[in-house]
C-alpha cells in the first residue's frame, strides 16, 4: 500500500513538473518583446536622414517654384521620390507618407504645366504608398480632382467639350472619394462615433 | 599545333574498347553519366574548365606587350616602371571601379576582397548604437530563457528519486506554474518605432487642396528628430 502511495505521488510530482517544463517551454517559444519585425522599424538615424533630405528637397522647390521655375522644382522633387528610401519597397511609415504627399506635390506642378497624364501617373504613385486612411490619401484623391479640373478647362479650351465632361466627371468623382477618405478620418480621431 | 590533334579527355559513349586502359574495370552507370553531364556542359561553355581546355588546346594569340612584358621579365630586364599587361590593367580597372563604388555588389574579386579587408581593418565600421542595444537586449532575454529552462530538469529529476522531490513539486503546483524568474523581466528600454505621422495633423483640418507640403514635412522631420533623441536618451539610461 505504501508503495502504491510513493509510486502515485512521484508520478504526480513527475506529472507536475512536466507539465511545468512544457508550459515555460512553451513560454521560451514565444519571440521575444522585441522581435526582429518591430526592431526593424525603431526610429533610427537613418528615417531621419530620409527626413532631412526630404526636407530639403521640398524647401528647394518652393525656392524654385519662388524664382518662377517649375521644372526646377519639379526635377528638385523628382529625385526624393526615384533615390534610396529606408525600407527599400516595403518602406517605413513616416517615408511613405511623405513620399505620397511628394507625389501629390509634384501632380499638382505637373498638371500645372499641362502635364496631366503624368500628374495621374504621381497620384497613383502616391496612393501605392498612402494605402491607410489618412489625410496624406485624402488629400491625394483631392489632387487628382484638381488635376483633372485643370484637365477640363485645357480641353474646353481647345474645344474638345466632350472629353472635358468625362474629365470634369473624373474630378467630381475624385473629389467624391476624397470626402468620403476625410470622413473616415475624421471619424476615426473621434473614436469611431457617427459626427452630432 | 596540328590541327589533327583531338581532345580525349572523355571516350564516346557507346565505345567498348577498354584496351587503352586495361588494368582499369569499365566505368560505372553513374560515370557515364557524370561523364556525359561534363561533356555537354563543356560543349555549351558552361564549365570551369572549358577557358582551361581551350588555352591548352587553340591557345589565342597573346598580345605584344604582355609578350615583350613578360619576356622582359623573364630575362631580368624589367625597366623602373615596367608596362602593365592587359590581364593587369584589367584587375587595376575593377579594382578602381570597387574604390569608386564602395557599395557595389560585385566585390568578389580576389583584390577586392584584400582592398575590403584592408579598409576594415584600418576603419572599422561601427555598428548602429540603436541596433547594437537591441540586439544585447534580446541576447539578454534569449539567455535568461534559456535559465528558466534548465532550472525545470532538476525539479523532475528530483521528483523521480524520492518524497523530497514530491515535496518540492507539490510545493511548485501549489505555487502556480506562472511566475517567471526574475532573470526573464530584464527591462528593455522603451524606445520610439515608426508610425504613421498622421496624429501630428489636426484631425478636424483636412491638408489645403493646393501646398502645405514644406510645413507638413518639416513638421515630421521635427517630431521625429525628437523621437530619435529619445531613444538615445533611453539607450543611456537618461530618464
Amino acid at each position: 500500500m505504501f508503495t502504491l502511495f510513493v509510486s502515485l505521488v512521484v508520478g504526480g510530482s513527475s506529472l507536475t513538473g512536466c507539465a511545468r517544463s512544457e508550459k515555460e517551454r512553451a513560454g521560451a517559444q514565444q519571440p521575444p518583446a522585441n522581435s526582429e519585425a518591430q526592431a526593424a522599424v525603431v526610429v533610427d538615424p537613418v528615417l531621419l536622414a530620409f527626413l532631412s533630405k526630404a526636407r530639403s528637397a521640398h524647401h528647394s522647390a518652393d525656392a524654385y517654384e519662388a524664382s518662377g521655375d517649375v521644372v526646377g522644382a519639379i526635377a528638385a522633387l523628382d529625385a526624393l521620390t526615384r533615390g534610396p528610401r529606408p525600407g527599400g519597397d516595403k518602406p517605413l511609415v513616416e517615408v511613405s507618407e511623405v513620399l505620397s504627399d511628394t507625389h501629390a506635390r509634384l501632380a499638382d506642378l505637373q498638371s500645372g504645366r499641362g502635364q496631366f497624364d503624368a500628374a495621374i501617373e504621381h497620384v497613383d504613385s502616391g496612393l501605392k504608398l498612402a494605402t491607410n486612411v489618412t489625410y496624406f490619401r485624402g488629400h491625394l484623391f483631392e489632387v487628382r480632382g484638381l488635376v483633372e479640373e485643370r484637365r477640363a478647362k485645357s480641353l474646353e479650351q481647345s474645344g474638345e467639350t466632350d472629353k472635358a465632361k468625362d474629365a470634369r466627371k473624373a474630378a467630381i468623382s475624385a473629389f467624391d472619394e476624397a470626402v468620403r477618405v476625410q470622413d473616415q478620418v475624421i471619424l476615426e480621431a473621434l473614436g469611431g462615433s457617427a459626427p452630432h | 599545333m596540328s590541327g589533327d590533334r583531338k581532345l580525349n579527355l572523355v571516350q564516346p559513349v557507346g565505345h567498348d574498347d577498354h584496351s587503352s586502359l586495361p588494368d582499369e574495370p569499365p566505368p560505372s552507370a553513374r560515370e557515364l553519366a557524370a561523364a556525359e553531364e561534363l561533356r555537354v556542359l563543356l560543349e555549351q561553355g558552361d564549365h570551369e574548365l572549358v577557358d582551361v581546355l581551350r588555352a591548352a588546346y587553340q591557345p589565342m594569340d597573346l598580345d605584344a606587350s604582355d609578350n615583350d612584358a613578360l619576356i622582359n621579365r623573364a630575362l631580368g630586364l624589367e625597366t623602373a616602371d615596367p608596362p602593365a599587361t592587359n590581364t593587369e590593367r584589367e584587375a587595376a580597372d575593377r579594382l578602381r571601379e570597387a574604390i569608386t563604388h564602395p557599395n557595389s555588389d560585385d566585390r568578389n574579386e580576389p583584390q577586392v576582397e584584400v582592398l575590403d579587408a584592408l579598409v576594415s581593418a584600418y576603419r572599422p565600421k561601427s555598428i548602429d548604437p540603436l541596433r547594437n542595444e537591441l540586439l544585447i537586449t534580446r541576447a539578454l532575454k534569449g539567455s535568461s530563457q534559456r535559465t528558466t529552462q534548465r532550472r525545470v530538469i532538476p525539479i523532475v529529476t528530483a521528483a523521480v528519486l524520492g518524497v523530497a522531490a514530491m515535496a518540492a513539486g507539490v510545493s511548485l503546483y501549489l505555487q502556480g506554474g506562472g511566475d517567471k524568474p526574475e532573470l526573464a523581466n530584464v527591462a528593455a528600454p522603451v524606445l520610439q518605432r515608426s508610425r504613421s505621422t498622421a496624429n501630428l495633423f489636426d484631425a478636424a483640418t483636412p491638408f489645403p487642396r493646393v501646398g502645405g507640403e514644406s510645413a507638413r514635412v518639416d513638421r515630421i522631420t521635427n517630431a521625429r528628430a525628437a523621437d530619435l533623441r529619445n531613444n538615445r536618451f533611453a539607450l543611456w539610461g537618461v530618464r
